[in-house]
Parts: structure tokens; sequence; C-alpha cells
């Protein structure tokens, strides 16, 4: 496949990018792969000292940047980064399994994925988030007025100044409230491979 | 919250070349430590940065990859209840945190140290010695130093050494150069998560019977 796209310059256009990836655009996913091969190769090379293994890591980390490109985050983390995390875990979990024990400590152990970040509420825009189907199932764990004011805002839409007014309580009561709901449900989901 | 890992200890667990306890120690202290969570974003986005600045020339010959990864689908999430796991020790209840709530089945019976202060090793299937140390309140724990390097994470409650207090979040690491003798205060017990590269050896009191069993009698 040719790509005549430039390369992105910043991290708002490679977000953009990812943006295209979701939507499963081959071209835009050739931008980032064409990118990032040669640099995850060096990377990969440096920690597990094989070409052929570190070859593999590329092919591993850059088919979970195609397939779980949904999960990426632009307003939570640049796409380096993101692929960043991916690289070093892939290979953290490589060189301990080369090393031939029987492993019950993996990666997501020690670096584990938070898809709910509790800081970045006022950020946080689960529209744009597949797993909001299945969040919302999850509501129920939540005290009542919690609940009420996590479906007002991320199920219903209504605005958080909306919600105060309709419910007669400060703004700053509405945003506490989300923030617990918030810290609450990542503390209580988790989000695995099927 | 006043003592936490070390800089070094962030970066090579942001670089992927901490041991995996270790990892999971510096994990359990960021679930609860904001400030060093924003260092741990600071660094990954540098050595991102670095990935992404690595001078390189793409190789046509990874066409042939790219149009591999091209044919796979995406892959679905789930999301479900995350199980928090907790610990019954000395009629207690704890919460564990995130990171060790998948591990309750790794955990031994509490062995008790005359009711006072209670132990439970967590098997992780690596060379160091993880444990889980409860100290009810108003205990002095015997003077003692250690082989190694012994790390030590508050989950609940305090104590205090010569050196300091130490509460919930906080982060030791301690060589075998430091003697020291735990206490907790009247009213206030402590959970901690221990990591011991070495067992202790003690240097004082009746407890130096311990070192004649050899390895670990005492967490």
């Amino acid at each position: 496949m040719q790509s005549n796209n430039p390369v992105p310059q910043s991290r708002q256009e490679w977000a953009e990018c990812m943006e295209l990836v979701k939507e499963r655009d081959k071209e835009a996913f050739a931008t980032i792969f064409r990118f990032y091969t040669p640099k995850l190769k060096q990377f990969a090379f440096k920690h597990v000292g094989n070409e052929q293994v570190a070859i593999e890591m590329v092919q591993e980390t850059l088919s979970t940047v195609w397939q779980k490109a949904h999960l990426f985050d632009g307003n939570k983390s640049a796409l380096s980064t993101w692929i960043y995390t991916i690289a070093r875990n892939l290979c953290f979990d490589m060189l301990r399994k080369q090393k031939g024990k029987s492993v019950s400590l993996y990666s997501e152990d020690i670096w584990p994925e938070d898809y709910l970040p509790a800081d970045r509420v006022e950020s946080y825009s689960p529209e744009q988030d597949m797993l909001k189907e299945q969040v919302v199932k999850f509501l129920q764990l939540l005290p009542e007025n919690q609940r009420v004011v996590m479906q007002a805002v991320y199920v219903q839409d209504i605005s958080q100044q909306e919600v105060a007014e309709l419910l007669d309580i400060p703004l700053g009561t509405v945003k506490s409230r989300l923030r617990l709901a918030v810290e609450k449900l990542r503390n209580q989901i988790r989000v695995e491979d099927v | 919250m006043k003592y936490h890992p070390e800089a070094a200890l962030l970066e090579s667990y942001v670089r992927g070349q901490i041991s995996a306890v270790d990892g999971v120690t510096v994990t359990t202290h960021l679930e609860t430590c904001s400030s060093c969570r924003s260092i741990v974003d600071k660094l990954e986005a540098k050595e991102a940065q670095l990935l992404e600045n690595t001078d390189s020339e793409y190789d046509i010959a990874f066409d042939a990859m790219m149009d591999d990864i091209l044919e796979l689908p995406p892959i679905e999430m789930k999301v479900s209840e995350k199980k928090i796991g907790s610990i019954q020790v000395n009629g207690k209840t704890f919460e564990l945190p995130k990171s060790l709530s998948r591990f309750t089945e790794n955990m031994s019976e509490w062995r008790s140290y005359g009711g006072k202060v209670f132990s439970s090793t967590i098997d992780l299937g690596e060379a160091e010695r993880v444990n889980l140390l409860y100290i009810s309140e108003g205990v002095q724990v015997p003077q003692h130093t250690h082989k190694g390097k012994e790390s030590t994470l508050v989950l609940h409650g305090s104590f205090s050494d010569e050196d300091g207090e130490y509460h919930k979040g906080d982060f030791l690491v301690a060589d075998g150069s430091i003697k020291h003798s735990p206490r907790t205060a009247k009213g206030q017990d402590c959970l901690c998560l221990t990591v011991l590269s070495e067992p202790m050896v003690f240097t004082q009191g009746v407890a130096r019977v311990f070192n004649m069993f050899g390895h670990g009698m005492y967490p």
C-alpha cells in the first residue's frame, strides 16, 4: 500500500490519525506503522537482544495498536506514550518468558491500565467510548446520589450546570459526586479481552 | 504520606527494567500516591519521546507484516466487575489494594507470633520473599537487621521506628546496614506489604532464636 499522507507533526495530529485508525482506516494505520516500525525495532532489540524476537515484538505492538485502537484516548496520553507502554509491557513479558520460568506476574499486574481516569472527569467523554454501554450496566454499583448524577451527565447528556439546577444542588457538589462515582467505578470494574 | 520510592526505582519501573516483585510494590504505592503517579506519567512521556525521536528509516520489507496486521479484526473488550480482595487477620478485615487483589489464593495462612504480630506469605513465584505483615496495636518488634534489601509499604494504619513514623502509602527501603525496631502506638495497628531479598537476622532479644530456624521463620 502506498501512503502519501504526510507524517503527523504534533500530538494533536497523531491523535487525529488515531481517530481514523479507530474507523479502520488503512492509510492512517500505514502512516503510524511506517513511522514506528523501525523505531520500535531498535527499542525492542535493546530490550530482548535478538533480532528475530525484536521483530516479533514490533509485530505484536503494532497488532495491538490496530486491534485495540478503540482503547486509545488522545486526551489521556500522547500516541507515542501509548505505543511506548504497549511495547515496554510486551518486551517485559517476553523477557521473562525467555528466561523459562513459570510466571505468575505479568506486565498487566505491574502497569495496570485504567480506562476511567478519575482525575480527568471534566474531559472524560464516554460518549466517544465504545465501552460506554457496558459501563452503564455498572451504575447500580454506585450510591443513589452519585448514580443519579452519572446518569444525567453521561447517559442523558445533560450539562453539569443543568444537573445542578435540576437537583437544586451546587455545581461543586455535582462535580464532586461525579469524581467519586468515576473513582468508584474505576475501582470496581475492569476491562479485559473477551 | 512522606516516604516515596527513590527516583531511580521509578525510572526503572517506567523503563520496564524493574524486577516483577518491585514492580508490584511500586504500582501498589502508585494506587495511593498521585505525586509519584504524575512523576511516572512524565517519565513515560519522556521515554516515549525518545522512542519517537529515534533515528530510523523505514524498511519496505515490513510492508508484508503490515498487510498481515491489517487482516486482523478488532479485539473486543468486555467490562466486568473488579473484585477487591480482602483479608482477615486478628479478628479484623482489611481491603487489599487492587494490585494484590488477584493474589488472595497465593496467600498462606496467617502465622501468629505471640498473638501480636502476624504474617502471611504471598507466593508470587519469584525469588523475593513477599509477606503481608500485621502488627497489632501497642507492639514493639524486636530490633533486627536484614541481609539484603527489605521494602515495606504501609497498607493500613501506621507504625514508627527510630527514624520516623510511617503511614498508609509510605514506601521504605532498608538494606543490611540498618538495624531497626518497628513499633505500633496504642490504639493503632498496622498492615504492611514487605519484600525481602533475604530473611531477617535478629540482633537483640528473644527473637534471636528465630535466627536458629534459618530461612525466614519470621517474616
